[in-house]
């Protein structure tokens, strides 16, 4: 599996987004430079197709420019703070382009989902793959399996409740209850073995 | 109906910040986020969880070239009146008019008959602008002595321009870095890295006529992006060439 990490330092990050708010045009390319790839993961797991994906990255680095200064270090870690833009971004788009992303998937196989160097892992392992290289899998087994599946959905494919009870055939309320409990246990499995920081 | 009652916070702000609010109701506790550090420490708590999330999440394709200069294009197509010695990479919508302009005489002297026979047109371009200040310029080819690099400074100037003649190719996880050396010490020295863009203006840690003058070649070499400066070129150059002061 290729896994990408971002810049363990986000002192540099922190520096260079302020920099940005300033209107520093190098800041912003090193930010770029640093962070891009990464979040280029984040919002293809989210829609699975790359031309969405990078108009994603597009948008959210525009906002990036334009919004630097609304960065709060006291909430959270840069690349927090960039993931939740890139993010929210994918969500946006793949709500508001389900029609258009579904033609592609399946009429036009230009646009299909791109050929990774590695097999394209299912929602459900990236969250395992994930809880494992934090190294608390003992987080991973406190939730069972309809939780580890439900929250998998919401998450990396950034999933109404709605589409993740229709994906997985189960009533909406039941689905529900699954990410809840399943979020609430990881939190409280993470704080508990110090893995959530300020 | 008080969002910031205890349990109704964590919730919301769970969902939030997961994104499965309504878009309405995203919206509307926006702006609650927004004007309340309750709110706000409530969400970013469970940003921070989902974070973790991403960890070890296998990579996706990487970002095409393109999306940078989309950006670049988007935010700075039309400043192209930035004032001397800006640092800021420029956008790929800059024109041919408006890039030559600048350069001027000096940099359409060096580039000599070879660039102007192949795209005659830019012959009119240049003949409309004034003379150029004094420069530092250079012509950079590649492995085969096809021009590809262009590169001008001002003499004074902190700012090394450097145009790309031709797409070069390149992983997209890599940028380009600019080397200089002279022959009586043949040590390249890094000047700057850029993005593999059409044109980037490279900040110059002393003015070119301290930095470059002494110098006798530029070279430009593929180069990681991250944010540790390369010491040495990683590979071989995929151009370089001599240049001059031009004063």
């Amino acid at each position: 599996m290729v896994r990408r990490h971002y810049p363990s330092d986000s002192e540099d990050l922190a520096r260079w987004l302020a920099q940005v708010a300033l209107g520093d045009r190098r800041a912003f390319e090193a930010l770029y430079l640093a962070t891009s790839s990464y979040l280029m993961g984040v919002a293809w797991r989210v829609l699975q197709h790359r031309d969405l994906a990078e108009e994603v990255l597009q948008d959210a680095f525009v906002k990036v420019w334009h919004g630097a200064g609304l960065y709060d270090a006291r909430l959270g870690t840069p690349m927090t703070w960039l993931i939740n833009i890139v993010r929210n971004r994918a969500i946006d788009i793949r709500r508001s382009r389900a029609a258009a992303l579904s033609d592609a998937h399946g009429d036009d196989d230009a646009a299909a989902p791109d050929a990774m160097s590695s097999p394209v892992a299912e929602p459900e392992q990236w969250l395992d793959a994930a809880i494992r290289s934090v190294g608390v899998q003992q987080c991973m087994a406190q939730l069972n399996a309809s939780q580890r599946q439900a929250l998998a959905l919401v998450y990396y494919q950034g999933m109404s409740h709605t589409e993740a009870a229709e994906a997985l055939r189960t009533p909406l309320g039941t689905t529900k209850a699954w990410v809840r409990r399943g979020l609430d246990i990881l939190k409280a499995c993470l704080k508990g073995r110090g893995v959530l920081v300020s | 109906m008080n969002y910031l009652q205890p349990e109704r916070l964590e919730a919301l702000a769970r969902a939030y910040a997961l994104g499965t609010l309504t878009p309405r109701a995203h919206r509307r506790f926006a702006r609650t986020v927004a004007g309340s550090a309750l709110a706000a420490q409530a969400v970013a708590d469970w940003q921070r969880v989902l974070h973790v999330l991403e960890e070890g999440a296998p990579a996706g394709p990487q970002p095409r070239p393109q999306v940078w200069r989309d950006v670049q294009a988007r935010l700075f197509a039309r400043d192209a009146h930035a004032p001397r010695g800006d640092t800021r990479t420029r956008g790929p919508a800059r024109t041919w008019a408006g890039w030559f302009g600048g350069l001027g005489l000096a940099f359409g002297a060096l580039m000599g008959a070879a660039v102007l026979v192949a795209q005659p047109q830019w012959a009119n371009l240049e003949s409309s602008t004034e003379a150029a200040p004094a420069s530092y310029v250079g012509v950079l080819s590649d492995s085969q002595g096809h021009a590809l690099v262009a590169t001008t400074a001002r003499r004074h100037g902190k700012v090394l321009r450097v145009r790309l003649l031709r797409p070069v190719a390149l992983p997209p996880d890599q940028v380009l870095a600019v080397w200089a050396w002279n022959d009586a010490d043949p040590t390249p020295r890094l000047v700057g890295r850029f993005p593999n863009v059409q044109s980037a203006d490279l900040e110059l840690s002393a003015p070119a006529e301290t930095l470059l003058g002494k110098m006798t070649h530029l070279g430009v070499s593929p180069a990681d992006g991250g944010p540790v400066a390369p010491t040495a070129p990683a590979g071989a150059f995929v151009a370089q060439g001599p240049c001059a002061k031009v004063w």
